[in-house]
């Protein structure tokens, strides 16, 4: 896999490029990440924790991972890279961005163009492979997030559990679930979340 | 049994890191947040990274119980009863009692949000706050100033598990709002009957809760602006026998603290 890591130098955290490309590579594995991709791969170390998110896209053949330096933090030791988050944060973003890749997903706009519910839908898919490629995952947190997005309701649920579980999934077809369980132009759940990789 | 035991003592097991505020105060990443265009800080569903904020302030909520747990025990406890009628320990030991609950809600709302017990870390300034040895000011710096902030953080959380449709968060966060009102006005009570026939007494005692109030401020993270995580719960606190002269006070600590932590920033580069 070619991988570019940025920064390669952290100055405000004391993450290392090296470890994180070590960790990508090892989760690159585990989930089958094609070798022949070419990956980008951001930190923004200028955000901690919680203040996090993150952004999966492919431009040019390039899949383009952005996260925040939060997200990969040790929520114990501030400003220290915490490897078994990091594990969990890039094997989501590997597997969505070989979503991206396949034929299925050729109409999926943007990740700063999804509502909340969308990306809910296809994180809670993600999650599911993730955990059965063997990387250690938080379902409880998970189910928390994914229901803020698609809402406390046993139909909700029952879409988590589909998708966990490992039902195959297309645009059409998250797009179509996110659109039932969010029907509302007025609700929150239609909405997204700023983008936090957008400066004043 | 010791009185007056020191924030040391306290007993945790090997799940409890503490973190100290001051080294938050240094980490060189602060106030790079608000570079971005983020269009409000306030916590809401819709808002960035809500749910990972929401968990930290759940476990953040959490902690803050345990602590007020200890330190309304403390005060049932470190005073004869010249110094604290036994009345006013009677209450005291209601609050306990509250606070226990209280505990136990946060284990279960931390669980339902999907957080562990020691996934962040512990500050332990609430309990430091209950250290002081005059229960005139332990009852202006923590029931009137601290669980003064319960009510604004109580009164977000429940707004954010309504707006979410998290009925869970919701009914919990508004029966602990309930207690909070309660022992609020415990303390406004007490304070009063505590330096009756001591006006300067009184005044340090309010000086300590202003003090508490802008430290708790903790440089924007309460307030009444778009710039502030939790927002003062005006209606709440006057349940609890602010009035409005003492409310606005609180909100100018509030911008005085998060001018503070602006100036800070700047010099900080």
């Amino acid at each position: 896999m070619r991988l570019t890591i940025v920064p390669e130098e952290f100055t405000l955290v004391l993450y290392d490029a090296d470890r994180i490309r070590s960790v990508v590579e090892e989760v690159a594995a585990a989930v089958g990440f094609p070798d022949a991709v070419e990956v980008s791969l951001e930190v923004d170390e200028e955000l901690a924790q919680p203040l996090t998110g993150s952004y999966v896209d492919v431009r040019d053949g390039v899949l383009h991972l952005w996260y925040s330096g939060g997200n990969v933090e040790d929520t114990l030791r501030a400003r220290h890279l915490d490897p078994v988050r990091a594990r969990r944060e890039f094997a989501m973003g590997l597997l969505r961005g070989m979503d991206r890749l396949a034929p299925g997903f050729g109409d999926a706009p943007a990740d700063d163009e999804l509502t909340d519910a969308q990306r809910a839908l296809w994180d809670v898919s993600a999650e599911g492979r993730a955990e059965r490629a063997g990387i250690a995952m938080r379902p409880d947190r998970a189910r928390y997030v994914y229901r803020l997005a698609c809402g406390f309701t046993d139909e909700a649920d029952a879409e988590y559990d589909r998708l966990r579980g490992g039902a195959p999934i297309s645009w059409a077809d998250l797009a179509a679930t996110a659109q039932r369980l969010a029907p509302d132009a007025t609700s929150p759940r239609t909405g997204r979340r700023d983008d936090l990789r957008r400066r004043r | 049994m010791k009185r007056f035991l020191p924030v040391e003592e306290l007993a945790r097991d090997e799940r409890f890191v503490r973190t100290s505020i001051v080294a938050g105060f240094n980490d060189p990443r602060n106030g790079r947040a608000s570079e971005r265009a983020i269009s409000s800080a306030r916590l809401e569903p819709g808002r960035a990274a809500a749910p990972d904020r929401a968990r930290s302030l759940m476990h953040g909520i959490f902690v803050g119980e345990i602590q007020a747990l200890e330190g309304a025990g403390r005060t049932t406890y470190d005073f004869d009863d010249a110094d604290a009628p036994f009345a006013l320990k009677l209450d005291m030991a209601r609050q306990c009692w509250d606070e226990a609950r209280h505990v136990e809600i946060s284990v279960k709302l931390g669980e339902h949000m999907g957080t562990e017990i020691g996934e962040y870390t512990e500050s332990t300034f609430l309990y430091e706050a209950a250290c002081v040895p005059d229960p005139a000011m332990r009852l202006s710096g923590v029931n009137r100033a601290l669980e003064g902030l319960a009510i604004d953080v109580f009164n977000t959380m429940k707004e954010f598990g309504g707006a979410s449709g998290d009925p869970v968060l919701h009914f919990c966060e508004d029966w602990m709002l309930a207690d909070e009102v309660t022992h609020v006005k415990m303390g406004s009570d007490w304070l009063r009957r505590l330096t009756e026939a001591d006006p300067e007494r009184r005044a340090r005692a309010l000086e300590f809760q202003r003090t508490v109030d802008k430290l708790f401020s903790l440089g924007g993270f309460r307030g009444e602006t778009e710039e502030n995580p939790v927002q003062i719960a005006r209606r709440f606190r006057e349940l609890a026998g602010f009035d409005t002269e003492e409310i606005d006070e609180i909100a100018a600590l509030a911008a005085e603290a998060l001018a503070d932590a602006r100036a800070r920033e700047a010099v900080a580069g």
